[in-house]
């Protein structure tokens, strides 16, 4: 009785279907397999090693077992190797031509694995793009940005640039560049930002702050305050003792300072035609006294100050 | 307004208020959620808030409980010892730094700030912060490898009695002994805080005098220095603190150490 199934079985004899049959239970069995050693090396070497090294693992396991079950279901199937794996030398060569930027990568991520410069949890910056590693690939490394953007970095690239792990170590330096003006007391100015320090719970109380007088520049005196905090932390402290020099400076009566600059103004008859003499600092001795009161003192509140800011306006 | 320590019972819609040491907390019941608010500073009544679901309808009691500091605690400050050379083996005249003679042991009693925790009927954890949060530190050799710590704000004291009426600290006894040959200077101690247990006088009993200026006890502590190395043991006694007749647990450590586990402290030697 001849049936619909009739050419079918005259294409693939019984034999071969059956074989065709085992060869798929074979590569879905190893494949089941593979996944469940991945997941079990994921889960179990991350207790004993990193996240990156055991997803790592995980995947050289997934290959192994499914690249075993796959050649075995091949033959199983009647599948001449030898003349696939010919074929797989002419098609490898094909491959790595056209394949040179992902091999290196894949080279570049094994030396990033093996050197280790971050694991996933970690901040790092990359150029002028900083976040939190997310996942580390062979062929890339996955940032999260701190705005909440997914970036991928390639490894080629990482391995040839700078990178600035933020959170490698446990605690961090925060250096505050501050200018204050020339009229201010230094001392008193290092007594307050120490009283602030140590009144801010985020500033460790070991290693110690360090002040340090930078330079004496154009219009202010360069400060560096320089305080230690637990690496989480580091932006909130900025925050909040940039707040706290801020206000206490001005109860205090310590001026920070702004690029500026004097302008003087002469009256007419004895700047003989000039309209504005452009100086810096304290008005000469020999300028009238009319050009002196224009000029704002050193005691004026902020933004005049030892160099004032705002300029008179132009003679007549 | 509640003033203490232990149950307090909300009504729905309702509010109440908490006053510990520093800390002022507001509690309040509102259509299944509690919103808790604290201020810090009593000049400053500004509350930040939390919110915590509360799932029961029936449920209106939390437990206002003390805990100790989730982190190690870092003293350094010895100047409370100011009766350490009337007949005590020890050397203040270096200033910070505390000098044990050879074969010398020295008692001092640290104060350690509590943290609170409130908790929910069914066990859920709603708050856990401290009363006032101490200042960070950090303790280690280099800037890369140490351990991230809180700074005791108040000075080690030869007497208990120094921190009478104290509801916001615990004290921990420490019982310092230099066996080496060589004097033992001590610039910072390591006090393992969350390994600790948190012990207060039991209702059943009065405390004794010494107990009654600060109700709350730490395990007590010994460091040791057996040699002229710059480490010393530091032994957790996982007895209550003697001075407290009926002792209760009122925490149990944060963190359990391994029995027979010797927690490993630092001390800075000079000279």
């Amino acid at each position: 009785m001849s049936s619909f199934l009739d050419p079918l079985r005259e294409l693939i004899p019984v034999e071969k279907a059956v074989d065709f049959g085992v060869a798929l239970a074979m590569m879905l069995l190893g494949y089941g397999l593979a996944t469940l050693a991945r997941r079990s090396l994921v889960r179990l070497g991350g207790r004993s090693m990193t996240p990156q090294h055991a997803m790592l693992a995980g995947r050289a396991a997934f290959i192994l077992i499914f690249f075993i079950s796959f050649t075995t279901a091949l033959d199983q199937a009647g599948v001449d190797l030898s003349v696939a794996l010919g074929a797989a030398g002419l098609v490898t060569v094909a491959v790595g031509f056209a394949a040179q930027t992902s091999t290196s990568n894949l080279i570049s991520g094994l030396f990033l694995m093996v050197e280790k410069p971050f694991v996933i949890g970690d901040s790092i910056q990359v150029g002028s793009t900083t976040g939190e590693v997310i996942a580390i690939d062979p062929l890339s490394v996955k940032l999260r940005t701190f705005d909440n953007l997914f970036v991928r970095l390639p490894n080629e690239g990482l391995l040839k640039s700078e990178i600035i792990n933020l959170t490698r170590f446990p605690i961090r330096r925060l250096d505050l560049a501050l200018d204050i003006a020339y009229a201010s007391d230094l001392e008193h100015a290092r007594r307050v930002l120490d009283a602030i320090a140590q009144a801010e719970s985020l500033c460790l109380d070991e290693p110690r702050p360090q002040f340090a007088v930078q330079s004496f520049a154009e219009s202010a005196i360069k400060l560096r305050y320089s305080t230690w905090t637990a690496t989480a932390n580091y932006l909130e402290l900025k925050t909040r003792l940039l707040i706290a020099i801020k206000k206490t400076f001005a109860r205090e009566g310590i001026e920070l300072s702004v690029p500026s600059l004097s302008v003087w103004t002469l009256p007419p008859a004895l700047g003989e035609g000039r309209e504005a003499v452009l100086g810096e600092g304290v008005a000469p001795d020999d300028a009238p006294r009319e050009a002196k009161a224009a000029a704002p003192s050193a005691d004026a509140p902020a933004g005049g100050g030892g160099s004032p800011a705002s300029p008179a306006p132009p003679g007549p | 307004m509640a003033t203490t320590w232990g149950e307090l019972t909300i009504p729905r819609d309702g509010e109440s208020r908490v006053e510990i040491g520093t800390l002022a907390l507001t509690v309040a019941r509102r259509d299944r959620v509690w919103v808790l608010g604290w201020s810090d500073a009593p000049e400053e009544r500004i509350p930040s808030a939390a919110a915590a679901d509360d799932a029961s309808d029936a449920a209106s009691k939390l437990q206002i409980r003390p805990a100790l500091p989730d982190r190690a605690l870092i003293c350094r400050r010895f100047a409370g010892l100011a009766g350490a050379e009337g007949g005590q083996p020890a050397d203040l005249s270096a200033g910070a730094t505390l000098r044990l003679l050879p074969g010398a042991h020295l008692d001092l009693f640290q104060a350690v700030p509590l943290w609170l925790q409130i908790v929910q009927a069914d066990g859920a954890l709603l708050c856990d912060r401290p009363i006032e949060r101490p200042s960070d530190t950090f303790f280690g050799s280099t800037t890369r490898q140490g351990e991230l710590a809180y700074a005791a704000s108040e000075a080690a004291a030869l007497d208990a009695r120094s921190h009478h009426g104290r509801s916001d600290v615990a004290l921990a006894q420490i019982q310092l002994r230099n066996l080496s040959a060589r004097d033992w200077s001590i610039q910072r101690l390591y006090l393992p805080a969350p390994s600790l247990s948190l012990y207060v006088e039991g209702h059943d009993r009065e405390p004794d005098e010494e107990a009654a200026s600060c109700p709350f006890r730490t395990s007590s502590l010994a460091i040791e220095r057996a040699d002229n190395h710059a480490r010393a043991d530091v032994r957790v006694d996982k007895t209550p603190p003697p001075a407290l007749r009926s002792p209760r647990v009122a925490a149990e450590p944060r963190h359990r150490a391994t029995p027979n586990l010797l927690v490993r402290a630092f001390s800075e030697i000079l000279g």
